[in-house]
C-alpha cells in the first residue's frame, strides 16, 4: 500500500511542500505559528475555489483561462449593483447574484467551445478578453470602495484566528465555500456517472462517445460549473478585501492552472485528484505567502514562484515520460 | 446451430456527396450465427457497421429486428437493442480501471446517475467469468497488451445484453495465441446464441471462425454463402475483383559478396549474438513472436536503437553510425511497423510525405523545396506503386491504409536505398494492396537491392522470401530456406519457445 502511495504524484507534491514547510520554518519559526495558518488558510480561499473548479475541466481534456475574468464580471458587477441600490437584506442575494453572472459567461464558454468544436484554449483566451472588455465598457471600471453593508458584514465576520507573537490574524467564513466546493468535486468525481464520464472523455473522447456519454452535455457542464465556482471566488474575494477592484484576480489564471498541474492532473486530460489538488494548491500558497517570512524580497517572490511551478510540473512531466518509455525486457540472463 | 433471424436488413442504400458508400445491399444475420464481412478497403465495410450500429442513417432500405421495421437506429435504440461493436481501437478508456471500463457503461445505461463501486466491481467480475477470463479488476488499462483490452471490450458488451456482437478486425494487432483464445471466447458466445458478425480480410481466420461470408465490394454485395463453398482463389477474387497470383518468390539473381553482414550484435536486456548475411537480390525474412525481439532488431539496423555489442558491415565496410541520417546516407531504409505515427505526417500532402526522408535532395537554387519537381516525382511513384489517389496534392489521411503503406514504401525507396527493411508491412492492409506492395519488393529484389522483411504473418514470410531467420527470446533460434519449410512446421518451431517472449 505504501509502495503504491510512493509511486504516486501525490506523494511527490507532499514531500516537496514538507521540505519547503521545513525550509521556511528553520529560517523563520513564525512559521508554525496558528497565526500563519490562519493566514494561510485566508489566502488559500479564492484561488483554492477556482482551482478545485478547474481541475474537472483539465480532467476531461479542456482547459480555462477565463475564470479569472469570469470572476472579475461577478463580483464587480453585483458590487456595484448592491451599492447603488443600498442592498441591505441577507447576503446570500449577492452572492447568488455573482455565482449567477458566472454561471451564464461559463455556460456560454460551454456552448461555443462545444457547438463549434473549437479548442477551449483559443475560446477562453477570447472570452477573457470579450468578458472583460464588457464589463469594463458597460459596467465601468472605477473601483467600488464601499460594499453594501451585509457584503461588509460579512466580510468582517471571523470564523477562526490565531496569533503569531502581537498580531492576531483571522478567516472569514468564505473558507466553508472552499470546503464545499472541494467536497462538492470530490463526490462528483468519483461517486457520480457525471464524474466518471468527465474521466472517461478526458481518457479517449472517441471512446466516450461511443459508449453512450453526452459529451457535449459534459463539457457545457464542466465549463459552466467554473463558470459558477469563478463568480462564487470573486465575490468571496471581494468580501474578503472589502473593496472591489475591477483589475483584482487578473491573471490568477497562471497559478491556478499551475496548482492543478502540480498536484498531478494530466493537463491532456484523464486524470486528477482532489487530494492531488489540495497539495497543489496549499504548495503554491505557501510559496507564495511564506516568502516574506524567510526574508525574500518581493521582487524576487514570482521568479521562485515560476521555479516551484516549472520545476514541479517538469517533474511530474518526466515521469510520466519515464513510465512510457520503460521497455520490456526481452533477453533472458 | 443458426436459429431464428435477428436483424434483417433490406436494399440499404447510402451516399456521401454523391458517391455511393452502400448500395442497394441486403443482409440477413441469424442467431448464434458468426457472419464475416470481408471486403476491401472503401468496400463499404465500415459504413454498414455504422448503419447497424446506428451512426448513419440510411437513404433508403429497412432494418428489421425482433419483427419491427427501422428506417434507422439512434446509437442508444442500437445498444438497446443488444448490438454492440468492438471497434478496432476498442473504445476503452486507457486512464480507467477494468472494471470500470467493463461496468461503467452498463450502470450508465440502468440509468444510474450515481457510482456504486462494489457494484461496479461485482458486474465486472460476472462479465469476465462468463468468457472464463482471470484479470485484475483494479488494473489500468494503458498498462494492459493489446489482447486484454480487447477482452475487457468484450466484456463490456456482453454487460450491455448484446446480442449481436460486431468485431471490426479484432485479431489485428494479436498474437497467434491471443487470436487462439480470442477464437475460443467467440464460440463460447456462439454456444449462448449471441451472434457475431467478423470484419477481417485474413482467409485464414475467415475459415476457422465463420460459417458464412459476406463480401462487399464498391459498396455493392457482391457475393455470399456458407464459407465452404469458398476457397482461397474465389475468396481472393471476389474480394479484389480481380485474379490474384500468390507464388513463392524465388531469387533470381543473387550477389556474390553479402550486401549487409551482422555479426553478433546485442543490445543489453533485448537481444544478444545476433548474426546474418544478406546478400543483394535478396529477401530475407526475419520471424518471431511478439517480444521476441524481431521489431527491435530491426530498429537497431536502421540505428534506431544502438547497438552494445557486435558490428553491422554493408559492403565490407564496416557501419559506424551516429544517428538515422547517417543510415540513411549509407543506403539503408526502414519502414516502420506503425506507418501512422512512425512512417507518415498525416496532415501533410502525399506528396511531401514522399520526399520528407530526403527533402535536402529535393531543393531549388534557393534552397526551398522545387514543388514542381516533387510534384512530377510523386506522380511517378503514384503510378509507380498504383496508389489510388485522383492527386499527390491530398493529405496521406485521406488514403486508405494500403495506400498510405505505399507512400510510405516510396518515401524510403526514394532515399534509393541499398537495403530496405520492411517492418511488418502489410497489417491492416487489404489483399489487393498487399499483392501490390509484395510484387514491388519482388522487382526490388530483382533490381540487386536486399530486402529484408520482417513479420509474423508466415504466409507472408513464405510466399515472399527466399530465406528467412527465427527469433525467440532475443536470440536467433533457427534460419531455414522458406521453399523447404511449411506453414504448420513453422508455427510448432515458433510455439515451442512455450508460447509469448518476455515483452508484454
Amino acid at each position: 500500500m505504501l509502495k503504491k502511495a510512493m509511486k504516486t504524484n501525490e506523494f511527490f507534491v507532499l514531500i516537496a511542500l514538507i521540505i519547503l514547510c521545513i525550509i521556511i520554518g528553520i529560517a523563520n519559526p513564525v512559521f508554525f505559528t496558528t497565526g500563519n495558518a490562519v493566514s494561510l488558510m485566508k489566502n488559500s480561499i479564492v484561488m483554492g475555489i477556482m482551482t478545485f473548479a478547474l481541475m474537472p475541466g483539465i480532467v476531461a481534456g479542456g482547459i480555462d483561462v477565463s475564470f479569472p475574468a469570469i470572476a472579475v464580471c461577478g463580483m464587480f458587477t453585483t458590487s456595484k449593483i448592491m451599492q447603488n441600490i443600498d442592498y441591505s437584506g441577507p447576503v446570500i442575494l449577492p452572492i447568488l447574484m455573482s455565482i449567477g453572472i458566472g454561471t451564464v459567461l461559463g455556460l456560454l464558454n460551454g456552448l461555443i467551445i462545444t457547438k463549434f468544436s473549437l479548442p477551449a484554449f483559443i475560446v477562453t483566451l477570447g472570452t477573457s478578453s470579450l468578458y472583460y472588455g464588457l464589463l469594463v465598457t458597460l459596467v465601468g471600471s472605477k473601483p467600488v470602495n464601499r460594499l453594501c453593508k451585509p457584503m461588509e458584514d460579512f466580510g468582517k465576520a471571523v470564523m477562526i484566528s490565531g496569533n503569531s507573537g502581537s498580531v492576531t490574524t483571522s478567516c472569514t467564513w468564505t473558507f466553508l465555500f472552499l470546503l464545499a466546493v472541494a467536497i462538492i468535486v470530490y463526490l462528483m468525481l468519483k461517486y457520480t456517472m457525471l464524474g466518471r464520464g468527465i474521466y472517461a472523455i478526458g481518457g479517449n473522447r472517441t471512446s466516450a462517445e461511443r459508449a453512450g456519454f453526452n459529451v457535449n452535455g459534459i463539457l457545457i457542464f464542466v465549463y459552466t460549473f467554473i463558470g459558477a465556482c469563478a463568480g462564487l471566488a470573486g465575490i468571496c474575494h471581494t468580501m474578503q478585501a472589502r473593496i472591489c477592484m475591477p483589475t483584482d484576480l487578473m491573471g490568477s489564471e497562471m497559478l491556478c492552472i499551475a496548482a492543478v498541474v502540480l498536484g498531478g492532473t494530466n493537463i491532456a486530460g484523464g486524470k486528477g485528484t482532489v487530494i492531488g489538488t489540495t497539495l497543489g494548491l496549499i504548495l503554491i500558497t505557501v510559496a507564495r505567502s511564506s516568502l516574506t517570512l524567510v526574508g525574500v524580497d518581493s521582487s524576487w517572490q514570482q521568479m521562485i514562484v515560476g521555479i516551484v511551478i516549472v520545476g514541479g510540473t517538469a517533474l511530474s512531466a518526466y515521469k510520466e515520460l519515464r513510465n512510457s518509455r520503460k521497455i520490456a525486457k526481452i533477453l533472458e540472463d | 446451430m443458426a436459429g431464428k433471424t435477428l436483424i434483417k436488413l433490406d436494399g440499404i442504400s447510402i451516399s456521401f456527396g454523391g458517391v455511393h458508400a452502400l448500395q442497394n445491399v441486403d443482409l440477413e444475420i441469424l442467431e448464434g450465427q458468426t457472419l464475416c464481412l470481408a471486403g476491401e478497403n472503401g468496400g463499404g465495410k465500415s459504413t454498414l457497421i455504422k448503419i447497424i450500429s446506428g451512426f448513419y442513417r440510411p437513404d433508403h432500405g429497412t432494418i428489421e429486428i425482433d419483427g419491427k421495421q427501422y428506417s434507422h437506429f439512434t446509437p442508444k435504440q442500437a445498444i438497446d437493442l443488444g448490438i454492440q461493436v468492438i471497434y478496432q481501437d476498442f473504445a476503452i478508456f486507457p486512464n480507467l480501471t477494468v472494471a470500470e471500463n467493463i461496468a461503467l457503461s452498463a450502470e450508465r445505461l440502468d440509468g444510474r446517475k450515481l457510482v456504486n463501486w462494489k457494484n461496479v466491481k461485482k458486474r465486472a467480475q460476472e462479465a469476465l467469468d462468463m468468457i472464463n477470463v482471470k484479470m485484475d479488476l483494479d488494473a489500468i488499462l494503458a498498462d494492459l497488451p493489446v489482447a486484454s483490452k480487447q477482452l475487457v471490450a468484450i466484456c463490456r458488451s456482453l454487460l450491455q445484453h448484446a446480442r449481436l456482437l460486431i468485431m471490426d478486425e479484432p485479431t489485428t494487432a494479436l498474437t497467434k495465441n491471443e487470436i487462439n483464445s480470442l477464437f475460443k471466447v467467440v464460440r463460447d458466445l456462439q454456444a449462448k446464441g449471441i451472434s457475431v458478425v467478423f470484419v477481417s480480410h485474413k482467409l485464414e481466420e475467415v475459415y476457422e471462425i465463420a460459417e458464412q461470408l459476406v463480401i462487399l465490394r464498391n459498396g455493392k454485395k457482391v457475393i455470399e454463402g456458407p464459407i465452404k463453398d469458398f476457397d482461397r482463389k474465389k475468396f481472393i477474387y471476389h474480394m479484389t475483383g480481380r485474379e490474384i497470383e500468390s507464388e513463392t518468390f524465388t531469387v533470381k539473381n543473387i550477389g556474390s559478396e553479402p550486401l549487409l553482414e551482422v555479426k553478433g550484435i546485442g543490445i543489453k536486456d533485448l537481444f544478444a549474438d545476433i548474426s546474418f548475411k544478406l546478400y543483394a537480390g535478396e529477401v530475407l525474412g526475419i520471424t518471431g513472436l511478439l517480444g521476441s525481439g524481431r521489431s527491435e532488431l530491426a530498429r537497431a539496423l536502421f540505428n534506431l536503437e544502438k547497438i552494445d555489442t557486435g558490428e553491422v558491415l554493408l559492403e565490407g565496410r564496416k557501419l559506424d553510425l551516429k544517428n538515422v541520417k547517417d543510415a540513411i546516407n549509407a543506403g539503408i531504409a526502414y519502414v516502420p511497423e506503425d506507418r501512422l505515427t512512425e512512417g507518415l505526417f498525416m496532415p501533410q500532402t502525399i506528396s511531401r510525405n514522399m520526399i520528407s526522408a530526403v527533402i535536402e535532395r529535393n531543393l531549388n537554387g534557393l534552397g526551398l523545396i522545387d514543388t514542381p519537381g516533387v510534384r512530377a516525382r510523386s506522380e511517378d511513384w503514384v503510378k509507380e506503386l498504383k496508389v489510388k489517389t485522383p492527386s499527390t496534392e491530398l493529405p496521406v489521411q485521406a488514403l486508405s491504409g494500403g495506400n498510405q503503406q505505399k507512400v510510405v514504401l516510396a518515401k524510403w525507396l526514394a532515399t534509393k536505398p541499398k537495403v530496405l527493411i520492411l517492418n511488418s508491412p502489410t497489417v491492416g492492409i487489404d489483399v489487393g494492396a498487399k499483392a501490390d506492395i509484395y510484387a514491388y519488393t519482388r522487382r526490388l529484389a530483382e533490381e540487386g537491392i536486399g530486402v529484408i522483411i520482417i513479420s509474423d504473418d508466415l504466409p507472408e514470410i513464405l510466399d515472399n522470401c527466399n530465406r528467412a531467420i527465427i527469433m525467440k527470446r532475443g536470440r536467433l533460434a533457427g534460419e531455414f530456406i522458406t521453399s523447404e519449410m511449411t506453414e504448420s512446421r513453422l508455427t510448432d518451431i515458433l510455439a515451442e519457445a512455450g508460447g509469448e517472449g518476455g515483452a508484454a
